[in-house]
């Protein structure tokens, strides 16, 4: 092998990943004097949580009585009890406080009359324990995440944070079971960097592009989670994938929920508000997994509009022009330029579209990554926050504008703990000089891979296969197909081709390795859904319609060493972290 | 009149031609900028035909097809595809724009794609953005 040159580099803490929850850690890191960086592949403001849309949620009350308590009791129902209690509390409780110190960063909120942060209604918010629709998501319009990331750098800046900049992470530097640090390739230059520290805090989001259609960046490729697993530790509830009922068809394209919040409504070839049949009470604005599988089952039925009846209509046009230009204005730009629209006179054609990823890697709510060995146990200098984690706050099914929530109050929580952990300047231990050969090892395989298959052949066939046997509704043979198929091209790995050599911006081996922490998500995905044989929040199974919590109240825990899996399980955490509330003991979910 | 000629390293010379392989009766050119920063050679200008009846309408399909399909050594930014990240800032048909967001029907003609102008390029459709970033952080909060 080539022999890299490797620069070093010393910090307290390194936050991988600088979206929301990254530079929110990020920032109070800094404050908290820790010696800290902040290493992502992309310019921060371009992450993905500048796409968020709809809004945020905190139980202000601006809009209305509201009650964090009644925000927990909507977050345990939308995740189906599979989310954790302690940790869903400590969200809910902390939201309100962690939106004032946004709107104090200088976040650009939607205001109300009087002048207080406008809050619109979202799927599954309800008053008082489900009796009624409240008004509980913070808007900054519809451009909610964007507003939220660009003011986040701004403060991150502020606070003197160390900024690596277009920096891809290879691989975590593990001893002993305890995380020492990772190594990063500079795309810049063409560099190896090994960062050694305290703490690393993965941030590095979702990984929606195992999917074909999926509402995510090109970047969305989970790269910090397939670096948890090949430091042999676990991935958790990767089965549960949040399909959003609007993404535009054809281009999968967001369309944010607030267009329900604000009256929008889904239509099928006939013209009905199908959702009424659905979900009598919510209606449109039952949680996402269920408007999701109701729109499937439209579909299905025959009842789809299209040449190929495969979609079905969001109307809007009826709400007033005003409403439209002052609140949902990054959606008419959308529609107009992926459909074609002009939301003002046409519905917008819209199908349920990966968005989101409830599993990740597991953690508790101070953000310190957990394996099962035996019992739950921490792992030593490795956190993981935002949707990269799995707390689990949004167990198998997230409500919408709990995931930028879950950022700020999470980002906020692991710069707590880690600054109760880490004294500033602590020297660091050596890390034995394998661990960096291993990584390399890796990278220069794959860098010179001159096999037949090409990366976007590979991933085009991962693709379809997650896209047709792992999607809304799943059956033993569908998802044993997708285990053989997704097999099949892992396999496809072994004869890759890489074309480019070079190492400035060579996107051709980024995307390589991209692919090869994709893959390994998509066999914990896919495995996972295979062994949970039962139906609950977004993971729906045909064969088995019921929820059972007698043998399924479990998260799920997916090992993968590429061609091997090993799935186990961990029990939810059935008790609150204080007695400020009461435990919501498991109940028929309808909306 | 003052002659202004570019220094020898940077013209742009014209590079590779990449036929059609699919057999389309639907073919447009697209030029675009090449630079590899590992190398001696002067920038190019590399030339692919590009099957238009299975591409989507914006330029940044394009560029996807080109390479996912023909050549994966082009380097360009590019996230969200869906005009709010900015990643995809480039020079089309003469114009600054996103490539995302910007109808490849909108371009007559073959199809040139640049770098942003102004900007050192470090590969390719690259540019260098630090000058821009050091003004984004002189801005107080």
């Amino acid at each position: 092998m080539k022999s890299y040159n490797i620069i070093d580099h010393e910090y307290d803490v390194v936050v991988l990943g600088a979206g929301g929850s990254g530079l929110r850690a990020a920032v109070g890191l800094s404050e908290a004097g820790l010696k800290t960086a902040c290493i992502s592949k992309v310019f921060p403001t371009r992450s993905h949580t500048s796409a968020a849309q709809g809004g945020i949620s905190a139980a202000l009350g601006n809009m209305g009585e509201d009650d964090w308590r009644w925000h927990m009791y909507d977050t345990v129902k939308g995740a189906d009890w599979l989310g954790d209690q302690d940790s869903i509390e400590y969200l809910c409780k902390e939201a309100p406080a962690a939106v004032i110190e946004l709107e104090k960063y200088g976040v650009p909120f939607s205001r109300t009359e009087e002048g207080k942060i406008y809050q619109r209604p979202f799927g599954g918010m309800t008053k008082n324990y489900g009796n009624g629709i409240v008004q509980r998501t913070c808007a900054a319009a519809d451009r909610t995440g964007h507003a939220i990331l660009h003011t986040l750098y701004g403060q991150a800046l502020k606070h003197n944070t160390e900024f690596f900049i277009e920096y891809f992470a290879l691989d975590l530097l593990m001893k002993d079971g305890e995380c020492k640090g990772l190594i990063a390739w500079n795309l810049n230059d063409g560099t190896i960097h090994r960062f050694r520290a305290h703490t690393v805090i993965i941030a590095t989001g979702g990984y929606g592009k195992v999917y074909y259609s999926a509402t995510s960046a090109h970047t969305c490729t989970g790269d910090g989670n397939a670096m948890v697993l090949r430091a042999g530790l676990p991935l958790q509830d990767m089965e549960f994938v949040q399909f959003h009922p609007t993404g535009i068809y054809g281009h999968g394209t967001l369309i944010s929920e607030g267009v329900r919040g604000e009256g929008g409504y889904l239509i099928n070839s006939k013209g009905e508000r199908f959702m009424e049949r659905y979900a009598p009470n919510a209606k449109d604005l039952a949680s996402r997994d269920v408007v999701s599988r109701s729109m499937s089952i439209e579909i299905n039925e025959g009842r789809g509009v299209g040449k190929d009846q495969d979609h079905v209509l969001l109307n809007l046009s009826h709400l007033d022009k005003d409403v439209i230009a002052e609140r949902l204005p990054g959606i008419s730009d959308a529609a107009r330029l992926f459909a074609d629209v002009d939301v003002t006179k046409d519905p917008i054609p819209v199908v349920p579209t990966v968005h989101y990823n409830m599993g990740g890697i597991p953690t508790n709510y101070k953000a310190e990554v957990l394996t099962v060995n035996g019992s739950e146990k921490t792992v030593p200098g490795l956190m993981a926050i935002g949707e990269a984690a799995c707390v689990s706050v949004h167990g198998a099914n997230r409500l919408g504008s709990n995931s930028l929530i879950d950022l700020v109050v999470f980002g906020r929580a692991a710069a707590k703990r880690a600054a109760e952990l880490i004294k500033p300047g602590t020297p660091h231990e050596q890390i034995a000089e394998s661990e960096t050969q291993k990584c390399l090892d890796r990278f220069d395989k794959l860098r010179n891979a001159q096999g037949q298959n090409s990366t976007a052949e590979l991933r085009l066939a991962m693709q379809k296969t997650m896209q047709s046997k792992c999607a809304v509704f799943r059956t033993e043979k569908n998802l044993k197909e997708g285990v053989d198929e997704i097999k099949k091209t892992y396999e496809g790995m072994d004869s890759i081709s890489v074309k480019d050599r070079s190492l400035v911006f060579n996107t051709d081996l980024v995307e390589t390795l991209e692919f090869d922490n994709l893959i390994r998500q998509a066999v914990t995905t896919v495995e996972s859904a295979y062994h949970r044989k039962e139906s609950r929040g977004a993971h729906a199974r045909e064969d088995y319609p019921k929820r059972d919590d007698e043998k399924f109240m479990q998260h799920t825990l997916a090992w993968c060493d590429g061609k091997n899996t090993k799935i186990s399980y961990r029990e939810v955490h059935k008790s609150t972290l204080t007695n400020e509330v009461q435990y919501f003991p498991p109940q028929e979910r309808v909306y | 009149m003052v002659q202004i000629n570019l220094p020898k390293n940077s013209e742009v010379k014209k590079g590779k031609y990449y036929k059609d392989q699919t057999g389309s009766d639907n073919i447009r050119k697209v030029n675009v900028y090449r630079w590899d920063p590992s190398t001696e050679e002067n920038p190019r200008l590399d030339t692919y035909e590009v099957d238009m009846n299975n591409c989507p309408s914006k330029v940044l399909d394009i560029l996807n097809k080109i390479k996912n399909e023909i050549d994966p050594s082009l380097a360009y930014r590019r996230s969200c595809a869906h005009g709010v990240c900015g990643s995809c800032a480039m020079n089309m048909g003469g114009k600054n724009g996103l490539a995302c967001t910007t109808s490849h029907e909108e371009i007559d003609g073959d199809l040139d794609i640049y770098p942003l102008p102004h900007l050192n390029v470090k590969r390719d459709l690259i540019g260098d953005l630090d000058g821009l970033y050091k003004q984004y952080q002189s801005i107080e909060p």
